[in-house]
């Protein structure tokens, strides 16, 4: 027997486990994953050991009871660990629903846009619950599953991941549940919609660590696995023509496919580890949007030595690249960018922040301003998911 | 609150051997971090039922690790990698032979290494790791011997010993 084998593991794990405390950060960081709740009682449960307090004293700070309640409804004020401002309307579901007039009916249609100004609907998530704002407030369109929620072009159904790893598609209202393909992967594989919101680019579960991504029939359930499996892909999209696939890579590069993922290339510059060709270190590995034609993406930038998050989906865009070159192409918008949503005809929406104010500008293809509002404080703190014509 | 505090002895009392133990599966104690507390968030919330487990600490380890391999994690591990360039810097306590050896670990397949950290360190029983994994003992077998194998250049005492797996079944639990 190798003993000398066994002593060395030993001592590497004991290393491992003196090296300091488990971080709660480390939970907290690992926004994107559905199960939030169990990360919220797991935050409770490793703070009250990584710091060395007494077993007991989680318990005697309350740090259980958001564990107790699992899986029922999770507490209002824990709701938000990304949120980074106090409490607000939306931290709390009863304060957020309480003013606002009764969901409309499944089988109505939303004959409103959100905000005055702004044709269209606005769907945000605040990790759970996907939301979609109205005039009078906002409506609980789902109330988990958020964070893998997509919504179809023709604002007519969403898509996301349940608990299960199953790809649920819903109508306009959460109604009407339909499991469409079982055995997807929770995070890092949300649904993207094809351009005639029929279809469903998604991923099946192929084994430990592996990935089959294929095309979903919504009406069918039929999976067809694409003819060519693109490497290292996550956050997959499907551009607006149908021509294109856009992706982040786990070394936070960007790739581009055809729509059976052959031709799959990464984008020059932008994120090549050669800071003598990347000087800046520019990368990212959360795509989030993807321009009609796919010669563009809407990437959450990060540069020099910033962390690159995980593989979640972090629902920001600050930068728009270039899928040719790898340039950053420049919007004419102030304050911080938040989020970039390429429209299928070409519009862009741009929300921005400003001194805790938010604002959404949609604009024209060629980059022009055609609209210009600012963004009700109820959804502050919530992440923009989708904004569709109808 | 007694099946709090249950809980929470339960995870006094475990949690810090199952990093050890994922963080060698790993390679990366932030990932094997992650990985334990996912797990034993997943145990808490059924904890009705994993308390009733014969083995719950063995329910953890296997939580945490199909966790650390599943296809998010592999992602994420490869940004972990790009971002510290293969290094095991997150674990100040280890010698360059350690080092060695984690790397030479992680050059390995997840399901070998699985098997190799059981059999050797956790010290488990083909038979046990064939129920723990639940793969026959014939595949964990062989998984053991191509972990040894792959590891022969790194571990003087895989390149001694024969391919055999004979003796394997026979040691006892630590």
């Amino acid at each position: 027997m190798p003993d000398q084998f066994t002593t060395m593991l030993t001592d590497i794990a004991k290393a491992a486990e003196e090296a300091g405390p488990m971080r709660a950060s480390s939970l907290i960081r690992r926004r994107g994953d559905q199960r939030r709740t169990h990360h919220r009682a797991a935050v409770g449960v490793l703070t009250t050991v990584a710091v060395g307090a007494i077993v007991a004293a989680g318990s005697a700070l309350g740090m259980h009871r958001t564990a107790n309640n699992l899986p029922a409804t999770p507490p209002s004020a824990t709701a938000h660990p990304t949120a980074t401002a106090g409490p607000s309307a939306t931290a709390s579901p009863s304060a957020s629903l309480s003013p606002a007039p009764p969901a409309p009916p499944a089988s109505v249609v939303p004959v409103m846009g959100s905000i005055a100004g702004l044709p269209g609907w606005l769907y945000y998530t605040d990790g759970d619950r996907l939301l979609r704002l109205t005039s009078a407030g906002q409506t609980t369109v789902l109330t988990a599953g958020g964070y893998t929620a997509t919504v179809s072009p023709d604002g007519t159904r969403i898509a996301f991941i349940d608990q299960n790893n199953n790809v649920v598609v819903t109508d306009r209202n959460g109604q009407n549940r339909r499991t469409v393909l079982r055995g997807s992967v929770g995070a890092g594989y949300e649904p993207a919609w094809s351009p005639d919101s029929q279809r469903l680019l998604t991923a099946k579960n192929a084994g430990v660590g592996k990935v089959t991504l294929g095309i979903v029939t919504v009406a069918t359930g039929n999976f067809i696995p694409l003819a060519h499996q693109p490497q290292d892909v996550i956050h997959p999209l499907w551009s607006a023509d149908g021509q294109h696939l856009g992706y982040a890579t786990g070394t936070c590069k960007i790739g581009t496919a055809d729509p059976d993922g052959a031709t799959a290339r990464t984008v020059p510059v932008f994120g090549d580890p050669n800071t003598a060709v990347n000087p800046q270190r520019r990368r990212s590995c959360d795509l989030y949007s993807i321009s009609p034609d796919g010669t563009l993406v809407a990437v959450d930038q990060h540069t020099g030595d910033q962390p690159d998050g995980d593989i979640a989906r972090n629902l920001q865009a600050n930068t728009v690249i270039d899928t040719r070159t790898g340039n950053n192409i420049a919007l004419p918008v102030t304050g911080t960018i938040t989020a970039i949503l390429f429209q299928p005809n070409g519009d862009i929406l741009v929300r921005t922040t400003n001194s805790g104010t938010n604002q959404l500008t949609l604009l024209n293809p060629d980059r022009t301003i055609k609209a210009q509002v600012t963004e009700p404080a109820t959804v502050t703190n919530t992440h923009l998911l989708a904004y569709t014509p109808n | 609150m007694r099946e709090t505090a249950n809980f929470d002895a339960f995870y006094a009392s475990t949690s810090r051997r199952v990093l050890g133990q994922v963080f060698i599966m790993t390679g990366s104690r932030a990932e094997a971090e992650d990985a334990v507390a996912e797990a034993y968030a997943r145990a808490w919330q059924q904890w009705d039922k994993v308390s009733g487990h014969a083995a719950p600490e063995a329910w953890v380890r296997t939580t945490a690790y199909r966790i650390s391999v599943s296809t998010w994690r592999k992602a994420t591990n490869r940004l972990l990698a790009h971002r510290r360039h293969g290094q095991t810097d997150d674990v100040p306590g280890l010698t360059p032979d350690h080092v060695a050896l984690v790397d030479a670990l992680g050059r390995i397949p997840v399901d070998q290494r699985r098997v190799i950290v059981l059999h050797y360190y956790v010290g488990m029983s083909v038979d046990e790791i064939s129920q723990e994994t639940d793969c026959p003992v014939n595949t964990v077998k062989t998984r053991l011997a191509r972990a040894r194998k792959a590891l022969a250049s790194q571990v003087s005492e895989f390149a001694d010993e024969s391919a055999s797996t004979s003796t394997l079944g026979a040691r006892s639990n630590a």
